[in-house]
């Protein structure tokens, strides 16, 4: 079997130390991994679907997919209307964005039942319709975007399946920053 | 089927009570199990032997950190095994404070039932199962039979 | 949580045999532990039968997301207590992507932060090249294994390791403890003799007092995709790494034997 020596041309030296440096300096910011490159580059996703539009969350992202309770425990007062409550899970309540009201433009969404939950790493739990089978989404198959001012959770879009790929940090950075305060763990 | 499920928001329109249950399907019919008890549906992982567990214990799998028990439902029940495939799904349900999961051959939806959708003395009495179920609802599509979580693990599958 | 690294720039060395054994001899031992593979080339992912040209979670999920629940991305390998982070082929672009990117040799590190409170040790198993992969194992580790072949030119690959781990140490601000173990030794050879010889002379009170040697089953332990120290635990292989694990676990491992044991042995 052969193996690929990987590009570090630079052992020993003072390239060396820069590199190291670099690479273990504390108070650079995480970045966001670019889009995969090259065919054999996929993005294991979750297709989960809301008012009628199909949204890939990359299965890295997602904790867990549970059907919905019948009641959640109330959202604030003055939260918005997509902010559907907070469910209790593992000791933590989780704020729940109905997915396709909070980010499908108003009329778009329709007021379906969400019968299904996905929570996702951290804090935030969205509600959908229907939960599909994880796919495995190759570069050919989604336009990628620059992170807009309008919908910074827009990753890129999908063409098969049809779906508008999620970046999970910044949907919760968004979802924090519209449900406004008061959807801490209380 | 599809009677929608009644809004997850709605606690206004409070009149008949209702339970909310997950439809799965095991050899050919349809089961509900109590939403109430889900914690949540996975497909189906790395399951690890446990030796020395009853014969319906499949394994354990690892959910997070956390050691799981995992069930075969169709032997639990008495129904012929089936091979896992892609629809296969492990329900991971809570009762009396125990975690584990139930495999299943797929899970359906979500269905609401009022008290009076529910047939307690259900006519399934003939059947291997008969001892894990609390009753039936008629759907449009078809029965609906209800487990009883509470026995599914009785005589101590979660005790090791 | 305790965090060993098995690394060395040579390839072929017994470090991934050594991540197997001292894996399984913890894990059997009652201490929950974790293994990580982050060579690309997965020989310890598919030592445990999985496929490191599947796609589901590992290592590399760790660096494709800024989001990624490392709590979520073990699987359970034998014998129980122990866990597996899988690497996948996947990974073997992840330098040309990230290239140097300030604060990616620290992701591993916060990862295991994570799970900290899951395991008792952490193992890692590094590839045979010095990049961001050994690198972060290298930020993440408070001991690291460097496993060493005693045959003739063992010594040469030695001094560039060396120098990278004094660089790694300034780099990470934190003095980094290693540890020499002689492998795949022969003593039966003159040049595994000397070898082993020279080595000490060298480097002293950093090799390991014992030495793994060879041991044709442990082929045999990675065609039935167990450790030897499970399929064997009194072969030769399994009793070295024993010893190995004992010494590291006691923080007896250069002390000289006492002379009564070394007539006894
Ligand atoms: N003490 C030993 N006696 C006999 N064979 C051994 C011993 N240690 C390892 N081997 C065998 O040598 C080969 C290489 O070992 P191993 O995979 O552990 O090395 P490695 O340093 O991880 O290699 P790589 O650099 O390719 O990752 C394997 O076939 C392994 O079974
Ligand atoms: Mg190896």
């Amino acid at each position: 079997m052969t193996r690929v020596r990987s590009a570090v041309g630079m052992e020993g030296g003072g390239g060396l130390a820069g590199y190291l440096d670099d690479l273990l300096d504390e108070r650079a910011p995480r970045e966001a991994m670019p889009a995969p490159e090259g065919s054999g580059q996929r993005l294991e996703a979750l297709v989960v679907e809301a008012g009628g539009v199909g949204f890939a969350l990359p299965q890295a992202a997602v904790e867990a997919v549970l059907p919905a309770p019948t009641r959640l425990a109330r959202p604030p007062r003055g939260a918005p209307a997509w902010l559907l409550g907070r469910l209790v899970r593992g000791g933590a309540r989780r704020p729940v964005a109905d997915l396709a009201a909070a980010l499908l433009p108003r009329g778009r969404a329709g007021a379906g039942p969400r019968p299904w939950l996905v929570a996702l790493a951290g804090r935030w739990v969205l509600a959908c319709d229907r939960v599909g089978d994880p796919v495995a989404l190759g570069r050919s198959e989604v336009r990628w975007r620059r992170p807009g001012e309008r919908r910074p959770w827009l990753a890129g879009v999908a063409s098969a399946p049809p779906a508008l790929v999620v970046n999970p940090t910044r949907l919760a950075a968004w979802l924090d920053a519209a449900a406004g305060c008061g959807t801490e763990d209380a | 089927m599809s009677e929608p499920a009644r809004e997850v928001q709605d606690e206004a329109r409070a009149e008949e009570p209702t339970s909310r249950w997950v439809t799965v399907r095991l050899a050919g019919e349809t089961y509900g199990i109590e939403v109430l008890n889900v914690q949540e549906v996975l497909r189906v992982p790395e399951i690890a032997p446990v030796p020395g567990a009853p014969h319906y214990v499949l394994g354990i799998i690892n959910l997070r950190g956390h050691v799981v028990t995992v069930i075969d439902t169709r032997r639990r029940f008495g129904l012929p095994p089936a091979e896992h495939d892609e629809q296969t799904r492990i329900v991971i349900v809570e009762v009396d404070g125990q975690v584990f999961g139930m495999v299943v051959d797929s899970v359906a939806e979500v269905v609401d039932l009022r008290r009076s959708d529910i047939d307690t003395a259900p006519a399934v009495d003939g059947e291997e199962a008969a001892p894990y179920l609390q009753g039936v609802a008629h759907l449009d599509d078809g029965l609906l039979i209800l487990i009883d979580l509470h026995r599914v693990l009785e005589d101590g599958a979660g005790g090791f | 949580m305790r965090v060993w690294a098995v690394a060395n720039q040579k390839g072929g060395v017994g470090k991934t045999t050594t991540a197997v054994s001292l894996g399984a001899l913890l894990a059997r031992a009652g201490c929950r532990t974790l293994l990580v593979d982050l060579d690309p080339h997965g020989s310890l992912t598919a030592y445990f039968g999985h496929d490191p040209e599947a796609t589901g979670p590992g290592v590399h999920t760790l660096f494709a997301e800024e989001m990624a629940d490392a709590r979520a991305i073990a699987v359970p390998v034998a014998p129980e207590g122990l866990a597996l982070w899988r690497a996948s082929t996947a990974m073997a672009t992840l330098e040309r992507r990230l290239g140097a990117r300030p604060g990616m040799g620290l992701v591993l590190r916060r990862a295991l932060a994570q799970v900290a409170d899951r395991y008792e040790y952490a193992i890692l198993d590094c590839p045979p090249m010095l990049g961001l992969l050994m690198v972060n194992a290298l930020a993440a580790c408070d001991l690291l294994l460097v496993p060493v072949q005693t045959e003739h030119l063992a010594l040469k690959g030695l001094e560039r390791m060396e120098r990278t781990l004094e660089m790694v140490a300034r780099s990470r601000r934190a003095p980094l403890d290693w540890v020499i173990v002689p492998t795949l030794h022969d003593r039966r050879t003159r040049a595994g003799v000397q070898a082993l010889e020279r080595l000490r002379a060298r480097y002293g009170t950093r090799v390991w007092q014992g030495v793994i040697p060879v041991d044709t089953r442990f082929r045999e332990a990675s065609r039935a995709g167990r450790a030897l120290t499970e399929l064997a635990p009194s072969a030769r292989g399994s009793r070295a790494y024993a010893a190995l694990l004992e010494d590291l676990l006691t923080g007896a491992r250069a002390r000289p034997r006492p002379p009564a044991l070394e007539a006894s042995a």
